[in-house]
């Protein structure tokens, strides 16, 4: 009973703090562009909104199973990440189950967006898919060096090594740190690597006919997403959290770095998102492979 | 007795289908079903069950777990393709021939992996590939593409049984006997060269019945020009014949222990083997991206997954071989349900063009169930089957500290959604068609298998133990360390898994999800004509859908190394020999003076070599 | 099931939260549009009012009709009005759809935007500042606070006076 309400604690926890987010970005940004920009809570308030639209529209049972499947597989995803020393079911899944996990709700997603049968949204699914590619490639690299240092594939020892060797891999193992900046920006769709949604090209792509409550959960989702994808690179390179105050600050000084790349840089191509990513990122993991195969 | 029994089943099914095609059909059934309770009820312990003598060389049958786990493959499969024969009664095939073929297969491929000699072995082989080429070309007397593409495989698969043969004479030689078990005893007199050189003989007609590069060329075209009831069986069991020859030759025959330390050019020999599988996974994959035509694009997904049944075996350590060999019966599982899928589809609109089809869900919501779950298994996203035989195969992989064979293995699985994903949107989402407007749904006798094996696809997913505990008897009866595995997942120190929990977690907070969205407002379904166009309207002469040259910018990418194919070579090879061939003729064609000086110039040489002694 | 009052409650909060959060649709469909972008951007910034632009009718909130309406125009807004979900609002931008300003005697230009679709909020101006504009939100985000914005309800029950005033004007729609 205590770990249901722990668990559920966690979920509602990691959303309000995402939302945070998301609202810290869009002031942060406005900032960079010396203008106010909405208060912290806009987030909260938009999803409110979203939530009291009537007259929806739906394309099919898909449509409506996808966003779904989108909120409940990010909401699996957290349940698998450890937080500040808190392992919900990492017990039970180590990272390799984790990065699957990450796939199930872009698979629902774009299963939804092509049930909505318009070809703005099958353009934003094939870039987004491409993107993926993209990344997945050095960060696969980049993992592989850390299991190969810890001799673990669970995420929770891999924090614990950290903590308990008194270092971390930022400075340990720099080249996958730098790689992984590059990663990061690209799940977590932040400039340069925004190709899939392109507001002015294709319609925000795979999002062209959600609305009300389905941007609602959209928006939950990638509250989440941001929340996990944060705490994974934390896990992996700075030495986990030892409390949730711990979790917050160093969540919030790396997006800050993710925002400030974002607000600086115009958005990349399909092409030559995938060409860099072939080329920097994946240099520098293979670097950082080969120093610790040769250690 | 065994080829008594086979006989007998051959007569009755021939006389069956003589009868009545649908009798025909029902027999097939049976007796596949039959076999599979046989093999279910067999002991996982290796016992002969049969020795003959023929022409002065013993035979030997035997059963052990490796055969058991096999035999339900193909029994399995053999009996859920059988039953997709009903649909076809009324179209007017010749069912019968086609259906009595199907027994022939499978009867011989039971043959193969009961026999424990290298005669029966070879024999059963050699009947394998001649069955197959029946398969592939009878009934397809219009359809040129299918004619070349099996006399391609018969061409290929006959040079490779060549080498097969070569490896045969020369065991004989050396050791005098065929059996399996007496060359498992005599292999370690041999020095590391001459049993690698024997490896590379025997390996080149599994790698070319497994569909591995380079000798892959042949299966694309050859399985997808076949009707749905073979490519289903083709695809998910046939290939794997070549597998299950593999794993006979590296770990019954070699053995294990002698196995991990053949050496060729100063390296390991299973890790070149493992790079050639995980070149296998990635190329292949990227392929099928490419291709416009759904059965095209399955069919090199079968060979891209052909490699990860290889990878484990040769560089992944106990957990390497559970996850491989589970691979082979996953892959197997999905693999029909996909082709059952689309054999509903091309059922019905007669085609699968990728840029012709679209939003088929609407009519055949059956079939895209069956998609989805083979999809979801295909691409190795948990909670379903796939995933887990890949997990094992990270694991053992990233165990035994081969880090790039794995990120192969990672990068072949991103390839796999993408086109997945691109497979199931341009034949199931998206725009309807106006001519599929009426479209019926699913046939019925693809209704219950699609079921069936998505039923099988998530229990799998569940309980992976139910295989995986065959598998660690299989490693028990090699004399291999065997995996901890559970009913559920497995219990290493270095990261555990457990599927029920992980199932269980995301029906848990799909549920959550569904709770959320149903507090919001209520929405009303509207067809696909009521979409954002930019202020038009859409109507249904204007095609609004996104379909032809799906990944462009990847394609754009990929394009320079696109020149370069192996199935280019084999023409060009194919193409010197027959110049050469046709100059010969042309220059001896009725020019009897010049056959006349060359006759007599060779013989004289001749003579001069034989006689050189006696002449000075 | 749900009691009125709590209805009318939940009413209250939603439209506090929806005053707070207006997304525009980013359709432009005049020359009234040129005044967004020193409105969206550092000078004049909108969006610490919540309102930000988005693409796709589905997703939007107001519709903001800027400038002249001519015939091609009205068919497409009003298909982008009937693919919003409710409760939308839509702003008259400039003159030109208070009585059809400069284009008063145009054969080709609608004079009265009124007929055709219901209109919450009119910001007159040839075109209206900046600061017309801001305070124009101002105001709508009063409207709807206080439950006045209900011109999506008015489209819905007098849906056949706006068709059939829609298909006269369009000829055949």
């Amino acid at each position: 009973m205590v770990i249901a309400l722990k668990i559920t604690l966690y979920i509602l926890s990691a959303t309000a703090l995402g939302l945070l987010y998301m609202g810290y970005a869009r002031k942060f940004v406005a900032r960079i562009d010396r203008r106010y920009g909405p208060p912290i809570y806009q987030q909260f308030i938009d999803i409110l909104k979203l939530f009291s639209k009537k007259n929806l529209i739906s394309h099919g049972v898909i449509f409506d199973l996808s966003v779904m499947m989108g909120l409940g597989g990010i909401i699996a995803t957290l349940l698998f990440v450890p937080a500040a020393n808190f392992y919900s079911f990492s017990n039970y899944g180590d990272l390799l189950v984790i990065l699957y996990l990450l796939m199930i709700p872009a698979l629902g997603m774009a299963l939804g967006a092509g049930e909505a049968a318009n070809p703005n949204a099958s353009i934003g699914i094939s870039r987004a898919l491409i993107l993926m590619l993209g990344y997945e490639i050095p960060f696969t690299f980049i993992f592989m060096a850390i299991m190969l240092t810890v001799k673990s594939t669970s995420l929770a020892q891999m924090a614990v090594f950290q903590q308990t060797h008194g270092f971390w891999f930022l400075w340990k193992m720099p080249f996958a740190a730098l790689a992984m900046i590059a990663v990061l920006q690209g799940q977590l769709g932040e400039k340069p690597f925004d190709i899939m949604v392109a507001p002015h090209e294709i319609a925000t792509g795979p999002m062209v006919e959600f609305g009300g409550k389905y941007l609602g959960m959209l928006f939950l989702f990638k509250a989440i997403s941001i929340f996990v994808e944060l705490t994974i690179f934390i896990d992996l390179f700075l030495g986990g959290a030892h409390n949730v105050i711990d979790l917050v600050i160093k969540q919030v000084i790396l997006f800050s770095i993710v925002l400030m790349i974002n607000a600086v840089y115009p958005r990349f191509r399909t092409e030559q998102t995938v060409k860099f990513y072939l080329l920097i990122p994946n240099t520098l993991a293979l670097i950082e492979i080969i120093r610790v195969l040769v250690r | 007795m065994i080829f008594d029994y086979a006989l007998l089943a051959l007569l009755i099914v021939i006389v069956g289908a003589a009868i009545n095609k649908r009798l025909g059909v029902i027999i097939n059934m049976l007796i596949m079903g039959a076999a599979f309770v046989w093999f279910y009820t067999m002991p996982n312990m290796f016992r002969p069950i049969q020795t003959n003598v023929i022409f002065g060389y013993e035979i030997v049958f035997r059963t052990d777990a490796l055969a058991r786990l096999f035999g339900m493959l193909i029994s399995g499969f053999g009996f859920i393709s059988a039953s997709l024969f009903f649909s076809y009664v009324r179209k007017g095939r010749n069912i019968k021939y086609m259906n009595v073929l199907l027994f022939f297969k499978f009867a011989a491929m039971i043959l193969l992996i009961l026999s424990y000699d290298f005669l029966s072995f070879f024999f059963s082989w050699e009947l394998i590939t001649i069955i197959t080429f029946l398969v592939m070309s009878v009934g397809e007397w219009n359809n040129k593409d299918a004619l070349k593409a099996s006399y391609k495989y018969l061409i290929m698969s006959a040079i490779a049984s060549f080498f097969m043969m070569a490896a045969m004479f020369i065991i004989l030689k050396l050791f005098g006997t065929l059996k399996f078990e007496d060359i498992s005893f005599m292999m370690s007199r041999l020095s590391n060269g001459q049993i690698v050189g024997l490896t590379l003989l025997v390996l080149v007609p599994f790698l070319t019945k497994a569909g591995v590069l380079p000798l892959h060329t042949w299966v694309a075209d050859a399985y997808a020009n076949s009707i749905t009831p073979y490519t289903s069986y083709l695809t998910s069991v046939s290939s794997r014949i070549g597998t299950y020859g593999i794993i006979l030759w590296f770990f019954s025959i070699i053995g294990h222990t002698y196995f991990t330390k053949l050496k060729i050019g100063g390296m390991s020999f299973p890790y070149l083997f493992a790079w050639l599988a995980a070149l296998t996974m990635v190329i292949p994959t990227f392929i099928a991206l490419l291709q416009n035509s759904g059965k095209k694009l399955l069919t090199w997904h079968g060979i891209g997954q052909g490699g990860y049944m290889l990878v484990g075996l040769g560089a992944g350590g106990a957990l390497g071989f559970t996850g491989s060999m589970f691979h082979v019966v996953n892959y197997a599982v999905y693999i029909a349900l996909l082709f059952v899928s689309i054999g509903a589809v091309i059922y019905r609109t007669g085609t699968d063009d990728l840029n012709e089809l679209g939003g088929l869900i609407k009519r055949m919501p059956l079939a895209f169930l069956g998609t989805l779950i083979g999809i979801i298994g295909l691409a190795g996203i948990p909670p379903l089957n796939g995933f887990v035989s890949k997990w094992f195969i990270y694991k053992g992989l990233i165990g035994t500290r081969h880090v790039f064979l794995a990120d192969m293995a990672f990068i072949g699985t991103l390839g796999t959604i993408l086109s997945v994903y691109k497979y199931i949107h341009n034949v199931f989402l998206g725009q309807l068609p106006e001519r599929y407007k009426n479209l019926q749904g699913t046939p019925k006798s693809f209704r219950a298998p699609i079921w069936i094996l998505s039923a099988l696809c998530v229990l799998f997913g569940v309980y992976p133990g139910i295989v995986t505990q065959l598998i660690a008897a299989v490693q028990q009866n090699f004399g291999m360390i065997q995996s901890p595995v559970t009913v559920h997942g497995i219990a290493a120190a270095a990261g555990h898994l457990n599927m029920l929990v992980v199932s269980l977690t995301f029906s848990g907070t799909l549920v959550l999800a569904g709770i959320i969205f149903f507090l919001g407002g209520r929405r009303k379904y509207v067809d696909q004509y009521d979409n954002y166009a930019g202020g038009e309207k859409v109507t249904p002469e204007t095609l609004y859908h996104y379909s032809a040259e799906f990944y462009a910018p990847l394609y754009r990418i990929i394009k320079p190394v696109l020149r370069y194919s192996v199935d280019s070579f084999y023409m060009w090879t194919a193409n010197l020999v027959q110049r050469l061939s046709n100059f010969v003729y042309e220059y001896f064609n009725y020019n009897f003076s010049r056959a006349f000086y060359f006759i007599i110039i060779f013989s004289a040489l001749i003579f001069v070599y034989r006689f050189k002694g006696m002449l000075w | 099931m749900k009691d009125s009052t709590l209805d009318s409650r939940w009413e209250k909060v939603a439209n506090e939260m929806r005053q707070r959060s207006m997304w525009m649709l980013h359709y432009c469909t005049g020359c009234g549009a040129i005044e967004l972008p020193p409105t969206m951007t550092a000078r004049w910034d909108m969006e610490r009012f919540g309102i930000t632009p988005f693409v796709t009718p589905r997703q939007a909130d107001i519709l903001l009709v800027t400038g002249y309406v001519a015939l091609k125009t009205l068919r497409r807004i009003v298909t982008i009005y009937e693919q919003m979900p409710d409760p939308k609002y839509v702003v008259g931008f400039g003159s030109c759809t208070i009585n059809g300003g400069i284009y008063w005697d145009s054969y080709n230009v609608i004079k009265k935007l009124e007929h055709y679709i219901p209109i919450d909020l009119y910001i007159a101006g040839c075109m209206p500042r900046p600061e017309s504009i801001i305070s124009g939100f101002e105001k709508l985000m009063d409207i709807i606070k206080t439950g006045k914005a209900t011109g999506w309800k008015k489209y819905i029950e007098n849906n056949d006076y706006y068709k059939t005033n829609q298909r006269t004007v369009l000829g055949e729609k």
